[in-house]
Protein backbone atom coordinates (compact mmCIF):
# COMPACT_ATOMS: atom_id res chain seq x y z
CA UNK A 1 0.00 0.00 0.00
CA UNK A 2 1.34 3.60 -0.87
CA UNK A 3 2.31 6.10 2.19
CA UNK A 4 -0.43 8.45 1.07
CA UNK A 5 -3.02 5.74 1.08
CA UNK A 6 -1.99 4.35 4.24
CA UNK A 7 -1.91 8.06 5.65
CA UNK A 8 -5.56 8.61 4.33
CA UNK A 9 -6.54 5.19 5.82
CA UNK A 10 -5.13 5.83 9.27
CA UNK A 11 -7.13 8.94 8.97
CA UNK A 12 -10.35 7.81 8.28
CA UNK A 13 -9.81 5.46 10.94
CA UNK A 14 -9.20 8.12 13.44
CA UNK A 15 -12.24 9.73 12.65
CA UNK A 16 -14.56 7.11 12.40
CA UNK A 17 -13.45 5.75 16.03
CA UNK A 18 -13.86 9.33 16.98
CA UNK A 19 -17.55 8.86 15.56
CA UNK A 20 -18.33 5.57 17.29
CA UNK A 21 -16.66 7.06 20.38
CA UNK A 22 -18.99 10.18 20.35
CA UNK A 23 -22.16 8.02 19.45
CA UNK A 24 -21.69 5.18 21.96
CA UNK A 25 -21.03 8.12 24.53
CA UNK A 26 -24.16 10.37 23.53
CA UNK A 27 -26.04 7.13 23.70
CA UNK A 28 -25.07 6.09 27.29
CA UNK A 29 -25.39 9.79 28.51
CA UNK A 30 -28.95 9.86 26.93
CA UNK A 31 -30.30 6.70 27.92
CA UNK A 32 -29.43 7.31 31.52
CA UNK A 33 -31.05 10.41 31.12
CA UNK A 34 -34.07 9.39 29.76
CA UNK A 35 -34.07 6.80 32.73
CA UNK A 36 -33.35 9.23 35.61
CA UNK A 37 -36.54 11.26 34.26
CA UNK A 38 -38.91 8.35 33.41
CA UNK A 39 -38.21 7.64 37.12
CA UNK A 40 -38.30 10.80 38.18
CA UNK A 41 -41.98 10.77 36.37
CA UNK A 42 -42.71 7.82 38.08
CA UNK A 43 -42.09 9.21 41.70
CA UNK A 44 -43.77 12.11 41.34
CA UNK A 45 -46.86 10.61 39.97
CA UNK A 46 -46.49 7.57 43.64
CA UNK A 47 -46.59 10.73 45.78
CA UNK A 48 -49.41 12.43 43.62
CA UNK A 49 -51.27 9.37 44.00
CA UNK A 50 -50.73 8.88 47.43
CA UNK A 51 -51.43 12.07 48.67
CA UNK A 52 -55.05 11.61 46.67
CA UNK A 53 -55.66 8.69 48.60
CA UNK A 54 -55.04 10.32 51.92
CA UNK A 55 -56.85 13.72 50.71
CA UNK A 56 -59.68 10.75 49.76
CA UNK A 57 -59.64 8.70 52.85
CA UNK A 58 -59.82 11.85 55.00
CA UNK A 59 -63.00 13.24 52.87
CA UNK A 60 -64.45 10.04 53.43
CA UNK A 61 -64.05 9.96 57.65
CA UNK A 62 -64.94 13.67 57.14
CA UNK A 63 -68.45 12.78 55.71
CA UNK A 64 -68.53 9.78 57.96
CA UNK A 65 -68.80 11.80 60.55
CA UNK A 66 -71.29 14.70 59.06
CA UNK A 67 -73.48 11.45 58.46
CA UNK A 68 -72.94 10.69 62.29
CA UNK A 69 -73.52 14.07 63.15
CA UNK A 70 -76.82 13.91 61.15
CA UNK A 71 -77.94 11.15 62.12
CA UNK A 72 -78.02 11.87 66.13
CA UNK A 73 -79.02 15.17 65.66
CA UNK A 74 -82.28 12.90 64.27
CA UNK A 75 -82.47 10.89 66.65
CA UNK A 76 -82.30 13.48 69.27
CA UNK A 77 -85.04 15.52 67.92
CA UNK A 78 -87.55 12.94 66.33
CA UNK A 79 -87.35 10.31 69.35
CA UNK A 80 -85.81 11.76 72.53
CA UNK A 81 -87.18 14.69 71.71
CA UNK A 82 -90.67 13.76 70.71
CA UNK A 83 -90.47 11.84 74.62
CA UNK A 84 -89.27 14.89 76.49
CA UNK A 85 -92.10 16.97 74.65
CA UNK A 86 -94.67 13.81 75.44
CA UNK A 87 -93.44 14.23 79.35
CA UNK A 88 -93.63 18.03 79.58
CA UNK A 89 -97.10 17.76 78.61
CA UNK A 90 -98.10 15.22 80.87
CA UNK A 91 -96.37 16.95 83.61
CA UNK A 92 -98.41 20.36 82.35
CA UNK A 93 -102.02 18.30 82.61
CA UNK A 94 -101.20 16.93 86.15
CA UNK A 95 -104.48 18.04 88.48
CA UNK A 96 -101.84 19.53 91.23
CA UNK A 97 -102.73 22.87 93.28
CA UNK A 98 -100.48 25.21 94.74
CA UNK A 99 -100.94 23.34 98.16
CA UNK A 100 -100.09 19.98 97.01
CA UNK A 101 -96.94 18.46 98.73
CA UNK A 102 -95.66 17.70 95.29
CA UNK A 103 -96.18 20.77 93.45
CA UNK A 104 -93.31 22.42 94.25
CA UNK A 105 -90.98 19.68 92.84
CA UNK A 106 -93.21 19.37 89.74
CA UNK A 107 -92.61 22.82 89.04
CA UNK A 108 -89.41 22.45 89.14
CA UNK A 109 -89.00 19.35 87.23
CA UNK A 110 -90.80 21.47 84.34
CA UNK A 111 -88.18 24.18 84.25
CA UNK A 112 -85.42 21.29 84.09
CA UNK A 113 -87.65 19.83 81.16
CA UNK A 114 -87.62 23.18 79.67
CA UNK A 115 -84.13 23.58 79.71
CA UNK A 116 -83.01 20.52 78.53
CA UNK A 117 -85.65 20.82 75.54
CA UNK A 118 -84.29 24.16 74.66
CA UNK A 119 -80.33 22.72 75.17
CA UNK A 120 -81.20 19.79 72.67
CA UNK A 121 -82.88 21.94 70.39
CA UNK A 122 -79.65 23.87 70.16
CA UNK A 123 -77.58 20.80 69.88
CA UNK A 124 -79.58 19.37 67.30
CA UNK A 125 -79.11 22.68 65.31
CA UNK A 126 -75.36 22.87 65.75
CA UNK A 127 -75.32 19.14 64.66
CA UNK A 128 -77.18 18.89 61.47
CA UNK A 129 -75.51 19.99 58.26
CA UNK A 130 -78.39 20.32 56.08
CA UNK A 131 -79.05 23.63 58.36
CA UNK A 132 -75.78 24.96 58.20
CA UNK A 133 -76.01 25.24 54.26
CA UNK A 134 -79.64 26.06 54.46
CA UNK A 135 -79.00 29.69 56.61
CA UNK A 136 -75.59 30.10 55.89
CA UNK A 137 -72.43 30.06 57.46
CA UNK A 138 -72.79 33.67 59.59
CA UNK A 139 -75.94 33.06 60.82
CA UNK A 140 -75.01 29.51 62.06
CA UNK A 141 -71.95 31.02 63.63
CA UNK A 142 -73.63 33.63 65.17
CA UNK A 143 -76.33 30.91 66.52
CA UNK A 144 -73.69 29.77 68.27
CA UNK A 145 -71.79 32.69 69.68
CA UNK A 146 -75.41 34.28 70.90
CA UNK A 147 -75.47 31.13 72.76
CA UNK A 148 -71.93 31.41 74.23
CA UNK A 149 -72.69 34.64 75.28
CA UNK A 150 -75.98 33.60 77.26
CA UNK A 151 -73.92 31.58 79.33
CA UNK A 152 -71.72 34.05 80.82
CA UNK A 153 -68.73 32.17 80.27
CA UNK A 154 -67.32 35.03 77.72
CA UNK A 155 -67.55 38.15 76.08
CA UNK A 156 -67.79 37.77 72.76
CA UNK A 157 -67.37 40.52 69.60
CA UNK A 158 -68.63 39.46 65.97
CA UNK A 159 -68.24 41.46 62.91
CA UNK A 160 -69.46 40.70 59.23
CA UNK A 161 -67.00 42.84 56.85
CA UNK A 162 -68.73 42.49 53.45
CA UNK A 163 -71.54 41.23 52.16
CA UNK A 164 -72.51 37.50 52.13
CA UNK A 165 -71.89 35.44 49.59
CA UNK A 166 -72.45 31.50 49.32
CA UNK A 167 -69.88 29.04 49.75
CA UNK A 168 -70.12 25.44 48.53
CA UNK A 169 -72.07 23.74 51.12
CA UNK A 170 -68.94 21.69 51.77
CA UNK A 171 -66.45 24.74 52.38
CA UNK A 172 -69.64 26.33 54.48
CA UNK A 173 -70.18 22.89 56.59
CA UNK A 174 -65.77 22.25 57.12
CA UNK A 175 -65.75 26.20 57.75
CA UNK A 176 -68.69 25.68 60.40
CA UNK A 177 -67.01 22.33 62.15
CA UNK A 178 -63.06 24.20 62.33
CA UNK A 179 -65.03 27.66 64.20
CA UNK A 180 -66.73 25.14 66.25
CA UNK A 181 -62.96 23.54 67.18
CA UNK A 182 -61.81 27.22 67.83
CA UNK A 183 -64.12 27.56 70.14
CA UNK A 184 -64.41 24.21 72.00
CA UNK A 185 -60.40 24.72 71.94
CA UNK A 186 -60.75 28.08 73.54
CA UNK A 187 -63.42 26.95 75.86
CA UNK A 188 -61.69 23.96 77.06
CA UNK A 189 -58.05 25.46 77.43
CA UNK A 190 -57.39 29.50 76.74
CA UNK A 191 -58.81 30.68 80.02
CA UNK A 192 -59.95 33.33 77.89
CA UNK A 193 -62.34 36.47 79.07
CA UNK A 194 -63.05 38.01 76.00
CA UNK A 195 -63.06 36.24 72.36
CA UNK A 196 -63.67 38.20 68.88
CA UNK A 197 -64.62 36.70 65.71
CA UNK A 198 -64.51 38.02 62.33
CA UNK A 199 -65.69 37.16 59.20
CA UNK A 200 -64.38 39.22 55.89
CA UNK A 201 -66.39 38.96 52.55
CA UNK A 202 -64.98 42.09 50.72
CA UNK A 203 -61.81 40.92 49.81
CA UNK A 204 -61.41 39.70 46.54
CA UNK A 205 -61.12 36.31 46.00
CA UNK A 206 -60.79 34.88 49.40
CA UNK A 207 -63.06 34.61 52.49
CA UNK A 208 -61.23 35.00 55.63
CA UNK A 209 -62.10 33.87 58.70
CA UNK A 210 -60.59 35.56 62.24
CA UNK A 211 -61.06 34.16 65.67
CA UNK A 212 -59.21 35.85 68.57
CA UNK A 213 -58.82 35.24 72.56
CA UNK A 214 -57.34 37.14 75.03
CA UNK A 215 -56.44 33.51 76.93
CA UNK A 216 -53.63 32.03 78.08
CA UNK A 217 -51.97 31.34 74.54
CA UNK A 218 -49.17 28.40 73.86
CA UNK A 219 -45.92 28.05 72.73
CA UNK A 220 -46.60 27.11 69.14
CA UNK A 221 -43.29 24.85 69.21
CA UNK A 222 -43.76 22.88 71.83
CA UNK A 223 -46.88 22.03 70.76
CA UNK A 224 -46.08 20.87 67.74
CA UNK A 225 -43.85 18.56 69.58
CA UNK A 226 -46.09 17.21 71.95
CA UNK A 227 -49.28 15.11 70.45
CA UNK A 228 -52.13 16.91 73.51
CA UNK A 229 -56.14 16.57 72.46
CA UNK A 230 -55.88 20.38 71.42
CA UNK A 231 -52.87 19.46 69.36
CA UNK A 232 -55.44 16.86 67.64
CA UNK A 233 -57.90 19.70 67.25
CA UNK A 234 -55.47 21.94 65.29
CA UNK A 235 -54.35 18.74 63.51
CA UNK A 236 -58.18 18.34 62.60
CA UNK A 237 -58.45 21.54 61.45
CA UNK A 238 -55.06 21.81 59.55
CA UNK A 239 -56.51 18.41 57.37
CA UNK A 240 -60.23 20.53 56.88
CA UNK A 241 -58.28 23.18 56.13
CA UNK A 242 -56.51 21.80 53.12
CA UNK A 243 -59.59 19.81 51.88
CA UNK A 244 -60.91 22.59 51.08
CA UNK A 245 -57.79 24.27 49.83
CA UNK A 246 -58.14 26.78 52.88
CA UNK A 247 -54.82 28.08 54.63
CA UNK A 248 -54.96 28.21 58.06
CA UNK A 249 -52.44 30.21 60.19
CA UNK A 250 -52.21 30.01 64.44
CA UNK A 251 -50.14 32.89 66.07
CA UNK A 252 -49.77 32.56 69.48
CA UNK A 253 -47.47 33.24 72.26
CA UNK A 254 -47.92 32.14 76.16
CA UNK A 255 -49.46 34.40 78.32
CA UNK A 256 -50.74 37.18 74.74
CA UNK A 257 -53.73 35.54 73.77
CA UNK A 258 -53.75 32.86 70.25
CA UNK A 259 -55.53 34.21 66.87
CA UNK A 260 -56.54 31.91 63.97
CA UNK A 261 -57.03 33.01 60.46
CA UNK A 262 -58.44 31.08 57.96
CA UNK A 263 -58.32 31.77 54.36
CA UNK A 264 -60.43 29.96 51.39
CA UNK A 265 -59.85 31.03 47.65
CA UNK A 266 -63.50 32.21 46.38
CA UNK A 267 -63.99 32.01 42.65
CA UNK A 268 -66.92 34.32 41.87
CA UNK A 269 -68.96 33.20 39.02
CA UNK B 1 -3.63 31.18 5.54
CA UNK B 2 -4.59 26.96 7.26
CA UNK B 3 -0.67 28.06 9.02
CA UNK B 4 -1.58 31.35 10.11
CA UNK B 5 -5.12 30.12 11.32
CA UNK B 6 -3.16 27.00 12.91
CA UNK B 7 -1.51 29.88 15.34
CA UNK B 8 -4.62 30.95 16.15
CA UNK B 9 -5.61 27.52 16.97
CA UNK B 10 -3.00 27.09 20.28
CA UNK B 11 -5.05 29.96 21.91
CA UNK B 12 -8.04 28.27 21.94
CA UNK B 13 -7.52 25.42 24.76
CA UNK B 14 -5.99 28.08 27.26
CA UNK B 15 -8.65 30.03 27.06
CA UNK B 16 -11.09 27.39 26.75
CA UNK B 17 -9.70 26.23 30.27
CA UNK B 18 -9.27 29.20 32.12
CA UNK B 19 -13.97 29.61 31.62
CA UNK B 20 -14.03 26.25 34.12
CA UNK B 21 -11.56 27.69 36.42
CA UNK B 22 -13.21 31.42 36.55
CA UNK B 23 -16.58 29.17 37.40
CA UNK B 24 -15.16 26.93 39.67
CA UNK B 25 -14.35 29.50 42.22
CA UNK B 26 -17.96 30.41 42.40
CA UNK B 27 -17.56 26.90 44.81
CA UNK B 28 -15.82 28.95 47.40
CA UNK B 29 -19.52 30.65 47.84
CA UNK B 30 -21.13 27.59 47.94
CA UNK B 31 -21.32 26.23 51.88
CA UNK B 32 -22.25 22.87 51.20
CA UNK B 33 -20.14 22.21 48.47
CA UNK B 34 -18.21 19.01 48.37
CA UNK B 35 -14.53 19.17 49.52
CA UNK B 36 -13.20 17.54 45.61
CA UNK B 37 -14.78 20.21 43.89
CA UNK B 38 -12.91 22.78 46.03
CA UNK B 39 -9.56 20.63 45.27
CA UNK B 40 -10.88 20.34 41.44
CA UNK B 41 -10.62 23.85 41.26
CA UNK B 42 -7.17 23.98 42.48
CA UNK B 43 -6.57 21.53 39.55
CA UNK B 44 -8.07 23.24 37.36
CA UNK B 45 -6.01 26.54 37.63
CA UNK B 46 -2.93 24.44 37.24
CA UNK B 47 -4.65 22.73 34.17
CA UNK B 48 -5.02 26.49 33.23
CA UNK B 49 -1.17 27.03 33.82
CA UNK B 50 -0.07 23.56 31.70
CA UNK B 51 -2.06 24.19 28.80
CA UNK B 52 -0.71 27.87 28.46
CA UNK B 53 2.54 26.81 28.80
CA UNK B 54 1.98 23.81 26.18
CA UNK B 55 0.43 26.11 23.95
CA UNK B 56 3.19 28.88 23.97
CA UNK B 57 5.21 26.24 23.66
CA UNK B 58 4.16 24.86 20.56
CA UNK B 59 3.45 28.32 18.95
CA UNK B 60 7.58 28.90 19.37
CA UNK B 61 8.15 25.83 17.78
CA UNK B 62 9.25 24.06 21.16
CA UNK B 63 9.27 20.44 22.15
CA UNK B 64 6.53 20.44 24.67
CA UNK B 65 6.15 16.42 24.25
CA UNK B 66 7.77 16.44 28.08
CA UNK B 67 5.54 19.06 29.66
CA UNK B 68 2.58 17.16 27.94
CA UNK B 69 3.58 14.11 29.83
CA UNK B 70 3.61 15.76 33.29
CA UNK B 71 0.16 17.41 32.45
CA UNK B 72 -1.37 14.09 31.32
CA UNK B 73 0.14 12.14 34.03
CA UNK B 74 -1.20 14.90 36.45
CA UNK B 75 -4.82 14.75 34.80
CA UNK B 76 -5.07 11.12 34.84
CA UNK B 77 -4.51 11.04 38.61
CA UNK B 78 -6.67 13.78 39.75
CA UNK B 79 -9.33 12.17 37.54
CA UNK B 80 -8.96 9.15 39.11
CA UNK B 81 -8.56 10.81 42.70
CA UNK B 82 -12.02 12.69 41.68
CA UNK B 83 -13.92 10.14 40.40
CA UNK B 84 -13.21 7.84 43.30
CA UNK B 85 -14.70 10.29 45.00
CA UNK B 86 -17.75 10.62 42.79
CA UNK B 87 -17.88 7.10 43.22
CA UNK B 88 -20.63 5.70 46.26
CA UNK B 89 -19.49 2.30 46.65
CA UNK B 90 -17.26 1.77 49.54
CA UNK B 91 -15.56 -1.67 47.80
CA UNK B 92 -15.07 0.70 44.44
CA UNK B 93 -13.52 3.17 46.28
CA UNK B 94 -10.74 0.78 47.90
CA UNK B 95 -10.10 -0.28 44.35
CA UNK B 96 -10.02 2.81 43.06
CA UNK B 97 -7.26 4.10 45.40
CA UNK B 98 -5.38 1.62 45.14
CA UNK B 99 -5.32 2.52 41.82
CA UNK B 100 -4.97 6.22 42.34
CA UNK B 101 -1.78 5.47 44.05
CA UNK B 102 -0.12 2.60 42.00
CA UNK B 103 -0.99 4.38 38.53
CA UNK B 104 1.54 7.67 38.85
CA UNK B 105 4.26 5.08 40.37
CA UNK B 106 3.71 3.13 36.80
CA UNK B 107 3.14 6.59 34.46
CA UNK B 108 6.08 8.04 35.93
CA UNK B 109 8.47 4.64 35.48
CA UNK B 110 6.59 4.71 31.63
CA UNK B 111 8.09 7.92 31.24
CA UNK B 112 11.03 8.34 32.12
CA UNK B 113 12.56 4.52 31.52
CA UNK B 114 10.56 2.60 29.13
CA UNK B 115 9.08 5.32 26.66
CA UNK B 116 11.07 7.43 27.37
CA UNK B 117 10.63 11.18 28.23
CA UNK B 118 11.14 12.26 24.47
CA UNK B 119 7.88 10.26 23.64
CA UNK B 120 4.70 10.71 24.42
CA UNK B 121 3.82 7.71 27.21
CA UNK B 122 1.09 6.11 24.75
CA UNK B 123 1.17 2.53 27.24
CA UNK B 124 0.23 4.34 30.56
CA UNK B 125 -1.97 6.83 28.92
CA UNK B 126 -4.28 4.13 26.81
CA UNK B 127 -4.08 2.55 31.01
CA UNK B 128 -5.18 5.43 32.33
CA UNK B 129 -7.97 6.30 29.54
CA UNK B 130 -9.00 3.01 30.34
CA UNK B 131 -9.30 3.34 33.92
CA UNK B 132 -11.19 6.76 34.04
CA UNK B 133 -13.61 5.08 31.44
CA UNK B 134 -14.16 2.45 33.85
CA UNK B 135 -14.83 5.07 36.54
CA UNK B 136 -17.37 6.46 34.72
CA UNK B 137 -19.21 3.60 33.44
CA UNK B 138 -19.49 2.10 36.73
CA UNK B 139 -20.35 5.74 37.94
CA UNK B 140 -23.47 5.70 35.64
CA UNK B 141 -24.19 2.43 36.33
CA UNK B 142 -24.63 3.29 39.99
CA UNK B 143 -26.92 6.11 38.59
CA UNK B 144 -28.98 3.20 37.38
CA UNK B 145 -29.48 1.25 39.60
CA UNK B 146 -30.29 3.90 42.79
CA UNK B 147 -33.51 3.87 43.76
CA UNK B 148 -34.91 7.32 43.68
CA UNK B 149 -34.01 9.57 41.23
CA UNK B 150 -32.23 12.63 41.00
CA UNK B 151 -32.32 15.63 39.18
CA UNK B 152 -29.29 14.86 36.52
CA UNK B 153 -29.07 18.64 35.78
CA UNK B 154 -28.05 19.70 38.64
CA UNK B 155 -25.92 17.33 39.51
CA UNK B 156 -21.53 18.24 39.13
CA UNK B 157 -20.59 14.59 39.22
CA UNK B 158 -23.03 14.07 36.14
CA UNK B 159 -21.95 16.27 34.16
CA UNK B 160 -18.04 15.81 35.47
CA UNK B 161 -18.41 12.26 34.24
CA UNK B 162 -20.24 12.99 30.87
CA UNK B 163 -17.27 15.27 30.13
CA UNK B 164 -14.75 12.89 30.84
CA UNK B 165 -16.25 10.23 29.10
CA UNK B 166 -16.79 12.17 26.40
CA UNK B 167 -13.36 13.20 26.23
CA UNK B 168 -11.45 10.41 27.02
CA UNK B 169 -13.76 8.34 24.70
CA UNK B 170 -12.90 10.03 21.63
CA UNK B 171 -9.35 11.55 22.18
CA UNK B 172 -8.63 7.90 22.38
CA UNK B 173 -7.48 7.32 19.23
CA UNK B 174 -5.65 10.58 18.69
CA UNK B 175 -3.34 9.96 21.77
CA UNK B 176 -2.95 6.96 21.63
CA UNK B 177 -1.42 7.50 18.14
CA UNK B 178 0.73 10.52 19.11
CA UNK B 179 3.50 9.01 17.92
CA UNK B 180 2.27 7.55 14.62
CA UNK B 181 0.02 10.78 14.08
CA UNK B 182 3.73 12.74 14.34
CA UNK B 183 4.97 11.35 11.33
CA UNK B 184 1.36 12.26 9.38
CA UNK B 185 1.33 15.31 6.94
CA UNK B 186 0.74 18.68 8.24
CA UNK B 187 -2.59 19.02 6.80
CA UNK B 188 -3.62 16.47 8.40
CA UNK B 189 -2.38 17.24 11.71
CA UNK B 190 -3.93 20.09 11.68
CA UNK B 191 -7.51 18.74 10.86
CA UNK B 192 -7.08 15.90 13.72
CA UNK B 193 -6.15 19.31 15.98
CA UNK B 194 -9.02 20.89 14.89
CA UNK B 195 -11.06 18.13 16.34
CA UNK B 196 -9.36 17.76 19.28
CA UNK B 197 -9.97 21.44 20.41
CA UNK B 198 -13.54 20.76 19.81
CA UNK B 199 -13.01 17.92 21.45
CA UNK B 200 -11.08 19.94 24.69
CA UNK B 201 -13.87 22.52 24.69
CA UNK B 202 -16.44 20.39 25.21
CA UNK B 203 -14.65 18.69 27.86
CA UNK B 204 -14.70 22.54 29.63
CA UNK B 205 -18.01 23.26 28.74
CA UNK B 206 -18.97 20.31 30.55
CA UNK B 207 -16.78 21.23 33.67
CA UNK B 208 -18.15 24.73 33.75
CA UNK B 209 -21.82 23.59 33.75
CA UNK B 210 -20.76 21.22 36.50
CA UNK B 211 -19.49 24.53 38.87
CA UNK B 212 -22.52 26.11 37.39
CA UNK B 213 -25.45 23.86 37.65
CA UNK B 214 -25.89 24.45 41.69
CA UNK B 215 -26.37 28.25 41.60
CA UNK B 216 -29.83 29.06 42.24
CA UNK B 217 -30.70 32.01 39.72
CA UNK B 218 -33.40 34.62 41.23
CA UNK B 219 -35.86 35.58 39.16
CA UNK B 220 -38.35 38.81 39.98
CA UNK B 221 -41.44 39.46 38.30
CA UNK B 222 -42.70 43.18 37.00
CA UNK B 223 -46.30 44.46 36.63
Amino acid sequence: MPAQNQEIYVYVVILISIAVALLLVGFIVTTLFLYQRRQHRQEQQLARMKDEYQQELLRSQLEIQETTFKTIAMELHDNIGQVLSVVKLSLSVLPLDKEHPAFESVQNSRQMLNKVIYDMGNLTKSLHTDRITQIGLVEAMRFDLESLRRTGLLEVGFSVDGTEYKLEDQRSIFLYRMFQEMLNNILKHSRATRVNIAVNYSIDNKFVLQVEDNGVGFDMEKKRQTSSSSGIGLKSMTNRASLIGAQISVQSQPGRGTSIQVEVPYKST
Amino acid sequence: MMNHLSNYLFYFIPTAALIPFLASLTIFYQPAAEKYLRYFSFYLFVNFLFEAATAFMAFYHINNIFINNIDSLLEISFMLYLLREIIASRKAKRVFLYIFLIYPVLATVNIFLVQSSGNFHTMTYSLGTFLIVSACIYYFWELFQQKSSVDLIRQPPFWICSGLLFYYTCTYPLYGLTDFINSLPVVIKQNLYSIYIVINICLFLSFTIAFLCRLKTKRSMSM
